[in-house]
């Protein structure tokens, strides 16, 4: 296994007796981040998305390893789903976007949320690489405050009728099936969410976002409805339950984007390493000169401060599963993945901007390993709560509900 | 950058011809995927244009290639040379041993690598030579199994 995932591991262990089944896990979670590494680059260079995740990751039982065994899947606990996503964030965060959405915003929703009927339609086929998932919330007008949604639905019979448009969501235009959020026509305040059949009449995606910064392996579309019907089987977590579906979902994303961020910094650690111990400069490794030294030290204390808050942020989740109508430990447990996903996502960006400082201007492409992270690491500061939300849910946590910054 | 790696195979074919093969120049580079303009400088001399890359980072190397035949089964190749911003040198090292059935070959390639390439991380450098070098070797096989057919 890749050793910086290794050292984790083994870290872990002293305080948590993996099974061997998880250590499979993990370790398949290493062949696949294995197995995928050419193709991720040679598709980013690309500008294209990478077709091979899907195909891949479901080779190595990984695209439903946090699912649990009932429905096909591996069962991994948080801090296991972590690992897995901590590994593929070594890839950037291109992969990490599509594993992210479709397992903590896909197939763990539709496990918590869906009813028998959409585990068996949606669940157990997901596990074995046969549909893709997408989280269609964000709108043009509505990111961070996502109850601004303009997106509508009405009933007709036993079916309802969604309008609207979706912005910005990942595995958009490569879903079989969104997880969309939308309010109802005649009472603004009502807010539901439906799984929605991309290849139903009247969905379409008009534009595809490929000017990103970065990301660019991984889809990005702007899905639209004009009259698309659901059926009443497929209401997502009760007709007026919205928001809250919502909101568990982006706590799921933001455990995945701060996972694969620590992945993101052990990936500049080790192009720093290798760069410094090779290039010479003033007739020396670059690695002697104490200036890189500190960009080197800096990175790795880096990987120190973000790795625990976030196996922590898991350790109470997999509580928190095992007893969800304990009202403290998920108000704890919010604070913990808000701190998770700050403080990794910052000091992911940090550690590859520190890591293309060492790379000199080769850094400065994205054929460069640290040019990509640079690049992809940022929009972690952005994706499933900005920097911004993550500070107000962490003050909320500190001084109380009654001090809540946004309704 | 350095990147080693080594592998076996199993050819059906006589130890002889094996060795003969391997000791023409010309035969191998036949043998190199995306390759041309192969010419023989002395006897145990030649030079080679290779087409390398990944993804649409693609460019021509032109190699300088120098054989060793040191007895026993023993061959070795030297390839320097470089292009679009890089330099290669490339150490390939063949062992065979078998008899008028089938030949055993064991080899080592020695990547030394510098310039844009380089640069791409280890992971990615290894994985594109490894793939070159395997298929470089399964060509022989072919070949070789496809003339003892014959």
């Amino acid at each position: 296994m890749e050793e910086l995932f290794t050292q984790s591991v083994k870290d872990l262990g002293s305080m948590y007796h993996f099974s061997r089944d998880e250590l499979e896990i993990l370790d398949d979670a290493d062949k696949a981040a294995e197995e995928l590494s050419k193709s991720e680059f040679e598709h980013y260079i690309k500008r294209e998305v990478n077709p091979d995740h899907k195909k891949v990751l479901t080779k190595h039982g990984i695209i439903g390893a946090s699912v649990d065994k009932r429905y096909g899947g591996r069962g991994a606990n948080p801090l296991v789903s972590v690992l897995v996503k901590e590994r593929l964030g070594q890839l950037g965060m291109g992969l990490s976007s599509f594993i992210n959405v479709q397992m903590f915003l896909g197939e763990m929703m539709i496990q918590r949320w869906g009813t028998d009927d959409q585990k068996e339609r949606y669940l157990r086929p997901a596990v074995r690489g046969e549909k893709i998932f997408a989280y269609g919330l964000t709108e043009l007008e509505a990111g961070s405050d996502p109850s601004e949604m303009q997106t509508t639905y009405e009933k007709r019979g036993s079916r309802y009728i969604l309008n609207g448009s979706k912005y910005l969501i990942t595995n958009g235009s490569i879903a079989d099936n969104l997880i969309i959020f939308a309010r109802s026509k005649d009472n603004r305040d009502e807010k539901s969410a439906f799984i929605v059949d991309s290849k139903s009449s009247g969905f379409s995606i008009p534009m595809r976002m490929e000017e990103k910064i970065g990301l660019f392996t991984s889809d990005t579309a702007m899905p639209q409805m004009d009259g698309v019907e659901v059926d009443e089987a497929d209401v997502f977590g009760g007709i007026g339950n919205g928001m809250h579906v919502a909101y568990s979902g982006l706590m799921n994303g933001r455990m995945g984007v701060a996972s694969a961020s620590i992945g993101v910094i052990e990936a500049c650690l080790n192009a720093v390493v290798e760069r410094a111990k090779e290039r010479i400069q003033h007739g020396k490794e670059i690695g002697k000169h104490q200036l890189i030294q500190n960009h080197i030290a800096e990175i790795r204390q880096n990987l120190e401060m973000a790795r625990w808050p976030v196996y922590f942020a898991a350790i109470r989740k997999a509580e928190y599963e095992a007893d969800p109508s304990n009202e403290s430990l998920i108000n704890e447990l919010d604070l913990r993945i808000s701190l998770a996903k700050k403080i990794a996502s910052r000091l992911a960006f940090e550690s590859a901007d520190r890591a293309v400082q060492v790379f000199g201007g080769f850094g400065y492409s994205i054929l460069s390993p640290v040019g990509r992270l640079f690049c992809d690491s940022r929009v972690a500061r952005i994706y499933e709560g900005t920097d911004e939300i993550q500070s107000l849910k962490i003050a909320e946590g500190v001084l109380g509900k009654d001090f809540k910054a946004f309704r | 950058m350095r990147v080693s790696f080594s592998g076996k195979e199993h050819i059906n074919a006589n130890i002889t011809d094996s060795e003969n093969f391997f000791s023409d120049t010309e035969m191998v580079s036949k043998c190199i995927p995306d390759s041309r303009d192969f010419s023989k400088i002395g006897d145990n001399e030649f030079s080679i244009a290779v087409e390398v890359g990944i993804g649409n980072l693609r460019g021509t190397f032109l190699i300088h290639g120098v054989f060793e035949k040191e007895g026993n089964g023993l061959i070795k190749y030297l390839l320097t040379g470089g292009g679009f911003g890089n330099k290669v040198s490339i150490q390939l090292v063949v062992r065979m041993d078998g008899d008028a059935a089938a030949t055993n070959l064991s080899w080592n390639a020695d990547f030394d690598v510098s310039g844009i390439i380089s640069g791409l991380g280890q992971g990615i450098v290894r994985g594109v030579s490894e793939e070159k070098i395997s298929e470089i070797i399964s060509n022989i096989k072919a070949v070789l199994e496809k003339n003892k057919q014959g």
